[in-house]
């Protein structure tokens, strides 16, 4: 009878050890479901903020340079203008000699008649120099709207480089 | 289990020990095989997560590559606008110099008149055409989420 008490008592002690080796596996195996999952998660998020990233750098990339190109003309234009002031100014500093020189022409004149002809060609200068004095003006209003565009292209230029920087500085999730 | 009447009849304490101990025994094999049963439930239900984790990353994939496309199309389609705004530009302020060429040139302060008046038409239609080239100005608002 003895043996069989004993065995009996053998045969639970092993069992709950076996039970609780059993549930102490069990709760390890739960564990680790539990850390796939939060790891998958995270991989889900991760591949997501990369991709919205990368969307979104790509875009960025595109816009500046179609920004840069934008500037890039304006800038062209804007040399060209400022290019064209100069003839002009050239030009006008050469009437106003021309000018003082028919000045003394007419002064040195002895006869009326003579007079009058480089009193008729001092009016004709004055009219010309009336009419680019206009050009000129309306060539500097002209210069500085474009100066204007050309700021306002790189200012644009520069806010998508700032979008860029910030997009490159956020981290991903973990 | 054939002793367990001459147990009863000896009046032995070990009776209900040995009664508990099946009880134990049983329970044993039970949970046993409950923990066989949540652990293949527990690594079906892992490679589920990662089944569903590998089809999730492969639709963003296929989503990205859509969004590029499209990005790509309109890209493309904004860039050439503005090569062909950018050329008319510089065509117009080749004819804007020609104008101004043709005014210091000139000698009669009528055809300067006649110039000048030109050059502001000229002015006003390249101011219109760099209003143009700005047109594109909404992507980064939007990327922004303004």
């Amino acid at each position: 009878m003895l043996p069989f008490f004993w065995g009996v008592v053998a045969v639970a002690t092993v069992g709950a050890y076996l039970l609780d080796d059993a549930e102490s596996e069990n709760e390890r195996a739960r564990e680790e479901y539990d850390h796939t999952f939060e790891r998958s998660k995270k991989r889900v998020s991760n591949t997501m903020f990369h991709a919205q990233r990368k969307d979104a750098l790509d875009k960025l990339f595109k816009i500046k340079k179609l920004k840069r190109k934008i500037a890039d003309t304006i800038y062209v234009e804007l040399k060209r203008s400022q290019d064209e002031m100069r003839a002009i100014n050239r030009r006008l500093k050469g009437s106003k000699k021309e000018l003082s020189v028919m000045f003394e022409q007419k002064q040195e004149a002895a006869g009326w008649l003579k007079q009058r002809t480089v009193q008729k060609k001092i009016d004709k200068l004055k009219s010309l120099r009336k009419e680019l004095f206009l050009v000129k003006e309306n060539q500097a209003a002209q210069l500085k709207e474009i100066k204007v565009r050309l700021r306002s292209a790189n200012y644009e230029t520069r806010m998508v480089q700032e979008e860029i920087d910030r997009i490159l500085q956020q981290k991903a999730i973990g | 289990m054939n002793n367990l009447p001459t147990l009863k009849k000896m009046n032995l304490p070990s009776l209900d020990v040995s009664y508990g101990a099946f009880d134990i025994i049983g329970n044993t094999i039970g949970r046993f095989f409950d923990y066989k049963r949540d652990t293949a439930m527990i690594e079906y239900e892992t490679e589920k997560v990662h089944a569903q984790t590998e089809i999730i990353i492969k639709k963003i994939d296929t989503e990205l590559t859509k969004a590029l496309d499209e990005n790509e199309k309109n890209y493309k389609k904004e860039e050439f606008r503005i090569k062909i705004v950018g050329k008319d530009i510089k065509r117009s302020g080749k004819d804007r110099s020609k104008i101004i060429d043709a005014i210091l040139q000139s000698k009669k302060p009528k055809l300067v008149r006649e110039l000048r008046l030109l050059l502001r038409d000229e002015n006003h239609a390249f101011l219109q055409k760099v209003t143009l080239l700005f047109s594109f100005n909404t992507d980064v608002k939007e990327l922004k989420g303004e």
